[in-house]
């Protein structure tokens, strides 16, 4: 036996002993089983190699897109480019019947209302010759020469200040969600 | 239950992988099944584990979340054990990866603390107020961390050089360097015990 033997079988003898002072406190087995119940609980299910193959690089690749697209969107990135700026909104005017017409409505939605721009003059097509057959909402009711042909209205040419004190949201998700409509 | 009883000691070397519950490999096994198995496994080594890993991370409050953690390691991947002392190696494994990661963890948070306090406790006062009982016990947990893996598994759990360096991730050849290392620098410790047993 060598000097090395000896030490080792030393080593052993000692290592056992001053370690049989360490004792662990109880309740360890009861802490083990709740903890494997936990385990259990929140174990997720695992699935098929094929599977994850498939729907995690599918579930990363909707997640960047999602994110891609909500980012702009909820930070109002490009907000109020679809009008030049200075621009009024175009607004559908009712053509204003003139003293000594007669004119003819067409329902809304028709090719009669226009958009017109900012001090462009209000434009028949032609339908308000004297003479014509009236037509308003109800077709067959006359208009009287100086009022609009829109039924409630006097004269309504043009919104000048279409929106005096403008949103500063509009355009953005939240404005939509706020609104139901983009 | 038996399960729910301590053990006082642990069994005797001969007896420690022999009655290992396994998975027979043709069936899978249940909750149940697995609950009880390592419940055995538990009853069965926990405290040997625990005292290896007191000394792996200096403290015994730490050291039993360690061993709690490595089963339920053992516990989370029982299904691809499958030879009857597949267990027992696993969790040799698992007590040494997550005592090594406590120890990296604690390594970060003491650094971080000694940036703003220099009044710290060295390593040393540390290692005696673990509750280590013994100054070899001292001696060993100051030893570099492979030699001190080395030493617990090769001369306290009683592994062979394979088996050890199975458990460690090292080459055969190393373990028996470390273990050769280490035995060198607890010499000063062991001998003056050594004298005192042969007068």
């Amino acid at each position: 036996m060598t000097g090395d033997d000896i030490l080792e079988a030393r080593l052993r003898k000692a290592l056992a002993r001053d370690l049989s002072e360490v004792t662990p406190r109880p309740g360890g087995e009861g802490r083990l089983y709740r903890e494997m119940d936990g385990a259990r609980l929140y174990r997720l299910p695992r699935l098929n190699r094929t599977v994850q193959a498939v729907i995690v690089p599918a579930a990363v690749a909707l997640a960047i897109a999602a994110l891609v697209l909500a980012v702009p969107m909820v930070l109002g990135v490009g907000r109020g480019s679809a009008q030049p700026a200075g621009r009024p909104t175009p607004t559908a005017v009712c053509p204003t019947v003139q003293a000594g017409e007669e004119g003819t409505l067409t329902p809304a939605g028709s090719e009669s209302a226009e958009l017109l721009d900012e001090g462009t003059e209000p434009r028949s097509k032609g339908d308000l010759a004297s003479g014509a057959t009236e037509e308003l909402t109800t077709p067959g009711e006359s208009v009287p020469a100086g009022e609009s042909s829109c039924p409630g209205e006097v004269g309504l040419t043009l919104d000048p200040d279409p929106d005096p004190d403008p949103d500063p949201d509009a355009g953005t998700v939240w404005s939509w969600l706020l609104r139901g409509t983009p | 239950m038996t399960f729910l009883s301590v053990p006082s000691d642990p069994p005797p070397p001969a007896a420690r992988f022999t009655t290992v519950p396994t998975v027979a490999a043709t069936s899978r096994p249940t909750t149940a099944d697995t609950r009880a198995a390592v419940g055995a496994l538990f009853h069965q080594h926990q405290i040997q584990m625990v005292r290896v890993a007191t000394v792996l991370v200096r403290d015994p409050a730490v050291a039993e979340d360690v061993v709690q953690d490595a089963f339920l390691a053992v516990y989370a991947n029982w299904s691809r054990i499958r030879e009857k002392d597949e267990a027992v190696r696993y969790l040799h494994r698992s007590v040494v990866n997550v005592a090594r990661n406590r120890l990296r963890r604690r390594s970060v948070v003491e650094r971080l603390k000694s940036l703003r306090h220099h009044d710290e406790v060295s390593a040393e006062d540390r290692a005696l107020g673990a509750g280590l009982p013994s100054a070899l016990l001292v001696a060993v947990a100051e030893l570099p961390r492979r030699e001190r893996e080395t030493v617990l598994l090769r001369y306290y759990l009683d592994l062979s050089e394979k088996e050890t360096a199975e458990a460690l991730g090292l080459r055969p050849g190393s373990v028996k360097g470390y273990a050769s290392r280490g035995l060198a620098k607890l010499r000063s410790v062991l001998e003056p015990a050594i004298c005192g047993e042969e007068r």
